[in-house]
């Protein structure tokens, strides 16, 4: 069980550090003004904060302790702009793309299936703030398979 | 000497006891898996590709076989020999349906994979094609 539980911990506290940074960007999206990033934004941190309410059950299901979110976490820098929020928040999408496509390769059966699922979603919410869909979401060394497909800002 | 040289190595082999047949190893699970995957994303590669302005599609379909170690091959697959029936254009509505279809295929394989790594690419393709989805014209029209 431990082998499904230690890569579900990973991912718990990469949604930590999500619900932290969204809760951040959801602010300052608040006050530019631009109504359609902070809906975004809060929709992007109430997903979030599902997957994290998710993972600590099924992490306790297995009989081990949720992993609690650290004291304090990096803020991203220049998100005083809609173009600087989007920015961090699709560097904060792929980060739990990268996340929820290693958890895959970790684990089977049903905790595998919840992490595809996962790395669907949240490469489906990136859109949102990028635009365009990639090649490959979630496997960053594969972007130079994509002959240039991949237009990453 | 020539013929020295072919023939003797056939007399070789009639004297040599009976050996059995080399056969080549059966394919493993995940082989097998990444064949079916293989004939899926070609054929949703060859609809991408004959319906108008669905190239880029067609190119991330190529990218993922090249991935999976199976290049597309050359050419237009839907090309049809002179005389043949023309093969209507498909809608945009086929081309959603055939997109959802592989992303339900790439999905599965993802969770039935044995190995990790591999797991972790064809979960990617899904979410990659399911990017596509979320953005095909179809899907807006729909909504």
């Amino acid at each position: 069980m431990t082998t499904t539980v230690t890569p579900l911990q990973t991912a718990l506290a990469a949604e930590h550090a999500a619900v932290y940074v969204y809760g951040v960007l959801g602010g300052r999206a608040s006050r530019t003004g631009a109504t359609d990033l902070s809906r975004a934004v809060r929709s992007a941190y109430e997903s979030h904060r599902a997957r994290r309410d998710r993972l600590q059950a099924l992490i306790a299901d297995a009989g081990e302790e949720p992993v609690g979110p650290a004291p304090a976490y990096a803020t991203p820098r220049r998100i005083d702009t809609p173009a600087g929020i989007r920015r961090a928040a699709l560097e904060l999408e792929r980060s739990c793309q990268e996340t929820y496509a290693w958890v895959v390769s970790q684990t089977h059966d049903g905790a595998r299936s919840w992490a595809v699922d996962a790395l669907k979603d949240g490469a489906v919410r990136g859109l949102t703030f990028r635009g365009t869909p990639e090649t490959f979401p979630g496997i960053r060394e594969l972007t130079d398979h994509s002959k240039g497909l991949d237009t990453r800002p | 000497m020539l013929v020295g040289a072919v023939v003797l190595p056939l007399t070789a082999c009639d004297l040599l006891p009976q050996s059995p047949p080399v056969t080549p190893p059966a394919p493993t699970a995940d082989e097998l898996l990444v064949d079916r995957v293989v004939s899926a994303v070609r054929r949703a590669r060859d609809l991408a590709a004959a319906v108008p302005g669905a190239q880029s599609l067609a190119d991330v379909h190529d990218a993922h076989l090249a991935a999976l170690g199976a290049p597309a091959p050359t050419g237009s697959p839907s090309a049809s020999p002179s005389g043949a029936p023309v093969v209507p254009t498909p809608t945009a509505t086929a081309l959603h349906a055939s997109e959802v279809a592989l992303e339900a295929t790439l999905t599965d394989a993802a969770d039935r994979a044995g190995d990790g790594a591999l797991a972790r690419l064809l979960a990617s393709m899904a979410a990659s094609i399911a990017q596509h989805v979320a953005v095909l014209p179809a899907r807006k029209a729909t909504r």
